[in-house]
């Protein structure tokens, strides 16, 4: 999944599934809504839906089974979580850090903070 | 709603007193002739000849408001939107009108026989007094059917006074029929029945080529 | 394919054409968006598409739909078109009597869709048109016109007079409801009630005044997306001599360039493409 400054719409909606994918609402195997029910509950144009799991296709999220219609790849999960831990370490982080010295702080207080969420 | 109440009530005071008359004349045996064909072209006045003008009147309003809705845009763009053909739609308007002009009809005779054979008869002794008046009353329906065309037209092309059109174009072709045609009958039924065709087929023609526009005059 | 061909239409009683020798094509199976100022002419158009006003007889030019000239107003193109106006006239009926006297016009009509769309509004299953609200009798005929199933569906401005909540039940209703083998062609100048629907943009203008309708632009929101690059730049970019347009909003200026081949693809802002056209 690339990173561009404000995603294109589609990438935003195959986004949203990632996410489905993750809160585990859609577990590894199950069916996805049809285009048209996505395109409704996003309320955008049904080809915008089908380049989104062309997307997740190509990322091997989503598999496209005969007859049976879109279903979450197996591992899918796995996959969504390391690209998204990917993007993270690669972009966010970096961004994170030069902020930090930026500010003058320093590793320890992000130690610090952690710790209190963690309590 | 009240006012066609009111005209009612007076119109029923109107026909009793009349009735009584014509009853309480009917049996005094010192009227003469004269007197009675008097009386009787008064009744036909006052009762047949106003009955005869409202029955045709209402009759030409209709028809020049047939197709009243042509000239409205949020309607007109319902009535050429439905999909039917331009000659399905002109003819189910027609034969919707047919409904209302068989009732009128059947309005109208009643009225004339009624009027023939209870009032008259008793009063004149069975003399044939205002015949005149009486087959335009028999022709009541006659005259309806024909001169129909001559108010859907105008009333297609026209947004308002279509009904005024159409008695000005019906006062044209009775002179000119008058005039030209037939100078011993006044209502040569050919004559009549080949303009009513035309403003037919005309009307047919204006209705395939009007307008959701809303203007007061069609393009054609 | 609606077929607009070297049309010609005058208002009555006016000089300039509207339309002068105006050509425009559109495919099957797309939702257009169909973009002009106000009183350029959207609703004229869409009246001529589906006939209920007849083009100026001049070198030939109208409105053929599948193959049939629309002025005949036949049978056969008549059921393929569905205008919803920006006004519509409802008789003080039942919905259920107003369904049952047109039903058998439109040969696909579904009841299905239609208790859907009255659900997603909100309405009630039978209203009584009569008692209807201005903005619940736009929610009735939207449903109605997506009921017909009708191939080409020519909305305009639907969104008009809906609340924030019904144009969102609008957006859902198309999205689920016009069909592949259906093409929508929604009017509209509130294009953020719409732009996530449009497959393709049609956009009209005019030169001046009195001027005839102008084709600005016609393309898929695909080929925007791919011809053009739409960034959110900093102070001073507005120099820049790529950028083709910018526009400074509450959030910074956004700019309009040509998009080289192997830059990512950016969101399309059909807002930022409209003016940019207009400005011309």
């Amino acid at each position: 999944m690339n990173y561009t400054k404000e995603k294109v719409l589609f990438v935003k909606i195959a986004d949203r599934l990632c996410d489905d994918i993750l809160s585990g609402r859609y577990q590894d195997g199950d069916r996805v809504a049809s285009v048209r029910e996505l395109a409704a509950e996003f309320e955008v144009n049904v080809n915008t839906v089908l380049r989104a799991f062309d997307l997740l296709q190509r990322d091997d999220i989503l598999q496209q089974q005969r007859g049976i219609g879109m279903l979450v790849a197996r591992g899918a999960r796995r996959r969504v979580l390391a690209a998204r831990r990917r993007d993270f370490l690669q972009t966010e982080l970096p961004d994170f850090l030069r902020r930090l010295r930026l500010l003058g702080m320093d590793v320890s207080d992000v130690q610090r903070a952690w710790e209190e969420m963690e309590a | 709603m009240f006012l066609w109440m009111l005209g009612a009530l007076v119109a029923k005071t109107v026909v009793v007193m009349t009735w009584d008359w014509a009853r309480s004349l009917s049996r005094s045996e010192e009227m003469s002739i004269a007197q009675r064909e008097g009386a009787a072209w008064a009744l036909q006045m006052l009762y047949l000849f106003p009955a005869f003008l409202i029955c045709i009147g209402f009759w030409w309003v209709y028809s020049a408001r047939l197709f009243e809705d042509v000239h409205r845009r949020a309607s007109a763009l319902d009535l050429f939107g439905l999909p039917a053909s331009n000659g399905e739609k002109f003819l189910a308007r027609l034969l919707s009108g047919t409904v209302f002009i068989a009732l009128a009809t059947i309005a109208a005779a009643v009225l004339g026989f009624t009027f023939d054979y209870l009032l008259l008869d008793r009063l004149a002794d069975k003399v044939a007094v205002g015949d005149y008046l009486m087959q335009a009353a028999r022709e009541l329906p006659v005259v309806m059917l024909f001169t129909t065309p001559w108010f859907i037209l105008p009333g297609l092309l026209l947004r308002r006074g279509g009904w005024l059109a159409g008695c000005v174009l019906t006062g044209v072709i009775l002179l000119v029929a008058n005039w030209l045609v037939a100078k011993d009958m006044w209502f040569p039924y050919w004559y009549y029945g080949v303009f009513g065709v035309l403003f037919l087929w005309l009307s047919y023609r204006v209705f395939c080529r009007a307008q959701a526009a809303g203007s007061s005059l069609l393009n054609v | 394919m609606i077929d607009i061909k070297n049309l010609n239409y005058r208002y009555r009683g006016t000089e300039h054409p509207v339309f002068d020798d105006f050509s425009l094509q559109l495919a099957e199976g797309s939702i257009y968006g169909l973009l002009a100022p106000n009183g350029v002419g959207k609703s004229t158009l869409l009246c001529l598409i589906m006939g209920g006003l007849l083009p100026d007889k001049g070198n030939g030019g109208g409105v053929q739909v599948d193959g049939f000239d629309v002025a005949r107003r036949s049978y056969e193109v008549l059921r393929l078109l569905y205008l919803l106006p920006e006004e519509m006239e409802l008789p003080p009926v039942s919905l259920s009597k107003y369904v049952r006297a047109r039903e058998p016009f439109y040969q696909d009509f579904s009841r299905e869709v239609l208790a859907d769309c009255l659900r997603e509004f909100g309405l009630p299953a039978d209203p009584d048109l009569g008692t209807l609200s201005m903005g619940q009798r736009k929610k009735v005929a939207i449903s109605f016109a997506l009921a017909t199933r009708s191939k080409y569906l020519l909305l305009d401005e639907p969104t008009n007079g809906l609340d924030i909540a019904s144009k969102s039940s609008f957006r859902r209703v198309v999205a689920r409801h016009v069909g592949d083998g259906q093409t929508a062609l929604l009017s509209t100048h509130q294009l953020a009630d719409v732009d996530s629907l449009l497959d393709h943009v049609v956009v009209l203008g005019q030169k001046s005044e009195h001027a005839a309708v102008q084709l600005l632009l016609d393309s898929s929101v695909a080929d925007i997306a791919a011809r053009y690059t739409f960034e959110l730049r900093s102070v001073g970019s507005d120099t820049d001599p790529d950028v083709l347009f910018c526009e400074r909003r509450a959030d910074g200026l956004h700019t309009l360039t040509h998009r080289h081949a192997d830059d990512g693809e950016t969101p399309v802002d059909l807002e930022l493409i409209y003016k940019y056209l207009h400005k011309q």
